[in-house]
């Protein structure tokens, strides 16, 4: 166990008295305090609106009411979902003065839960462009190594928890933005089943695409903030903690090596991690399978085309009145979406149907598909490209494509200082399943002890 | 893509070719089209029916 800790065991000593909300959120504002200046993980801070709130739920659970794992618990939200009262930008100077008058509906589950909100979180612009340098708000660093990419667009989420600013985070995942940089900094990522969770005020990507769901250091974690964003009843905790309980005994997992043995160029760390991940399921009773599904290439292009479509239409107003404001990277990305024509895209959406009714069959045999999360540990920042996603198919884009719930676990590091994750899929509204299978992986290789040097010493 | 596609491209989108007719932007957009062409190869079968608006699951 390391010794900041996670946002169970914070819950945990919270609920018994040991911590107060108080006490936790002034480590995660000491951590701030000391490291935001070189990691950038945050747009605006909120120090002094999050320590009243802290004081008044520890006030409340002294008198007996306490409201859950996350009464009390610093959590940080990426800065496209609105905040009443407070500046919500989506990283873009197209947005730079905008302060919304509600929260978004999870901002709200949040704090009904009881959470601390300690800050509006770094992004890439609109959730899409990036890494950039030309934007309203400097480029979130990567805490396992400055010089190497966070990942997006849920950058500030990834680092934020990383770095022990906040015990959990809100991040939202299109193509992959929750778990891309959930495995270069060495966190978990959910992205839940497509509309599981409402999305009212928060800035849209693609509509029919965009999911929003938690960041955290450990799975256990996104599933205690999974559950109160959900507002699951408790029937489905209970499945939770029984499918923890139990363990892969009896669970299939198809493996999807041609992703990342022919369709890829993946490096030899993201492979290695995936067969660990598959040793430690099979350890803990699980048949591992091997399973084929269309070209990445396909999937990809599926998605790039359903995307650009959207979001060309979400962004074409500004690109035609003042595309001088966005940064070079979003907005290139973000016109290429007018190079696609009606029918492509409604042939996009035919073909969605059919890759994903294929995913969804490859899951009547089996309970969860495993592949590689990244192509590599997290690459230089020298090396990042503004159009990469247009270069290459990503390893993740593939279940956004099926809208099925997908969770970014750590598996290890390369060579022993750069996070490697894996990437787990589970069945529609299957999150408790594939949580508690996740769990047997991070437990398994995970190293969860293991935090950045550059913010926790050695 | 020749100068006029590029360009017929951007005004039907109600888009200035004179603010975004980057080198940059070029490629991007050619990107784009290959990726259009990998997607017209994946075949259907007959009039497969399009994910709507919204994907949604039956819940168990």
């Amino acid at each position: 166990m390391s010794e900041f800790p996670t946002l169970a065991q914070a819950a945990s000593a919270i609920a018994a008295g040991r911590l107060t909300p108080s006490e936790v959120l002034e480590q995660c504002i000491g951590q701030t305090e000391q490291h935001d200046g070189a990691l950038n993980a945050h747009i605006t801070r909120l120090d002094e609106s999050a320590r009243a709130a802290a004081l008044a739920a520890g006030k409340e659970i002294a008198s007996g009411k306490y409201r859950g794992p996350l009464h009390g618990i610093p959590v940080g939200v990426k800065d496209i979902f609105d905040t009443a009262g407070v500046p919500t930008t989506s990283g873009s100077r197209v947005d730079e003065h905008r302060t919304p008058i509600r929260d978004a509906v999870l901002v709200r589950r949040l704090r009904d839960a009881g959470a601390i909100l300690t800050g509006k979180l770094a992004t890439y612009e609109f959730a899409f462009g990036g890494p950039s340098l030309d934007i309203l708000s400097p480029l979130a660093k990567n805490p396992w190594d400055h010089t190497r990419v966070t990942g997006g667009s849920s950058s500030g989420s990834a680092v934020a928890v990383a770095a022990g600013m906040c015990l959990g985070a809100l991040g939202s995942d299109t193509g992959g933005s929750i778990r891309i940089p959930a495995g270069y900094c060495g966190v978990a990522g959910l992205k839940p089943t497509y509309g599981r969770l409402p999305l009212q005020g928060v800035m849209p990507l693609a509509y029919s695409l965009d999911t929003a769901g938690p960041l955290a250091w450990t799975v256990q974690d996104c599933g205690l903030m999974f559950w109160a964003l959900a507002c699951s009843p408790v029937e489905e905790i209970a499945r939770w903690e029984s499918a923890r309980k139990a363990g892969a005994r009896g669970s299939r997992i198809g493996i999807i090596r041609h992703f990342i043995e022919t369709d890829t160029n993946t490096a030899a760390e993201s492979t290695e991690a995936v067969s660990a991940a598959a040793h430690a399921l099979e350890t803990s009773g699980a048949e591992v399978v091997e399973i084929s599904l269309s070209p990445l290439r396909d999937y990809h292009a599926c998605c790039l085309v359903i995307m650009l479509s959207e979001t060309f239409e979400v962004h074409r107003a500004n690109l035609a009145n003042c595309p001088e404001l966005y940064g070079e990277s979003a907005r290139e990305r973000f016109v290429s979406g007018a190079f696609i024509q009606a029918s492509e895209y409604v042939r996009a959406n035919r073909v969605r149907r059919r890759l994903s009714q294929e995913m969804f069959d490859a899951l009547r045999s089996c309970d969860a598909l495993l592949t590689a999360l990244n192509v590599s540990a997290a690459p230089p920042l020298a090396h990042a490209r503004k159009l990469a996603i247009l270069e290459g198919p990503t390893l993740t884009s593939p279940f956004n494509v099926s809208g099925l719930p997908t969770l970014a676990v750590n598996a290890g590091f390369f060579e022993d200082r750069l996070p490697v994750g894996v990437s787990l899929t589970g069945r529609a509204y299957g999150e408790a399943e594939l949580l508690a299978l996740g769990e047997i992986v991070e437990t398994a290789v995970g190293q969860r002890a293991k935090r950045p040097c550059s913010v926790f010493g050695s | 893509m020749t100068q006029e596609q590029f360009e017929f491209f951007l005004r039907c989108s109600g888009l200035s070719a004179e603010r975004l007719d980057t080198a940059d932007q070029r490629r991007a957009a050619e990107q784009v089209r290959d990726w259009v062409a990998r997607l017209m190869q994946i075949e259907l079968d007959g009039h497969a029916p399009a994910v709507t608006f919204q994907v949604s699951f039956p819940r168990e």
